[in-house]
């Protein structure tokens, strides 16, 4: 679809771990931002599910990379 | 005191006479925090003095004179006010946790590449979509 806005390479996201940062760093029930391979990754903590969600972190109606803010 | 400017002025009374310091911010502390207790909020003060019965009389009652008494427990609470109060950005600079709220990147101290800016009369301001995607294109293919 738009090229801007899904730069993240999925398939290589699918087949590939990367350590980011250490479980402390992650902020409960919010949102961090990490550098993956030259995308903007947002990550967010979930302690009740004891779960982790990532997703672009690029909003592509405001054009700006702030969805990890919330 | 307890003037008022806007639509509905109102030409601020006067209080008290010949004070020295120490009794001007005595008076000053006890009416603030009479105020804060007895007004609605946001209410202007020259409204609240005003839905007083007894109006300017009766403050200078209660404070000047303690009627009430309760000159010693409004200081009290404005020695707590005063004493607990700290500036927030102060204690976040102080506070590496607190900072880590201002990185961009968990795992880079890169800054977001998508923030730009352009001159405007000497000045910068956030850049024009056109501007922003040229110097981004400049940065992919110097990456490529």
């Amino acid at each position: 679809m738009s090229q801007q806005s899904s730069p993240v390479t999925q398939q290589a996201v699918a087949q590939d771990w990367h350590s980011i940062c250490p479980a402390s760093e992650l902020v409960g029930n919010a949102g961090i931002c990490a550098l993956i391979r030259q995308q903007q990754v947002a990550i967010f903590y979930l302690p009740d599910e004891n779960a982790v969600y990532a997703l672009d972190n690029y909003d592509p109606i405001g054009k700006a990379n702030v969805l990890s803010r919330g | 005191m307890c003037g008022n400017g806007g639509m509905k002025p109102r030409h601020g009374d006067l209080f008290a006479t010949d004070l020295d310091k120490a009794t001007l911010l005595q008076y000053i502390d006890r009416i603030l925090m009479f105020y804060i207790k007895t007004a609605e909020r946001l209410q202007r003060t020259s409204v609240w003095m005003d839905n007083l019965e007894g109006g300017l009389s009766y403050l200078q009652d209660v404070i000047i004179n303690d009627s009430l008494n309760i000159g010693a427990e409004l200081e009290q609470q404005m020695e707590t006010v005063i004493g607990s109060y700290q500036c927030e950005w102060k204690t976040t600079l102080e506070d590496p946790q607190a900072l880590k709220r201002f990185r961009h990147f968990v795992n880079s101290d890169n800054a977001d590449d998508n923030i730009r800016f352009e001159e405007v009369r000497q000045q910068i301001a956030p850049a024009t979509a056109p501007v922003k995607a040229e110097a981004i294109n400049i940065i992919s293919s110097r990456s490529a």
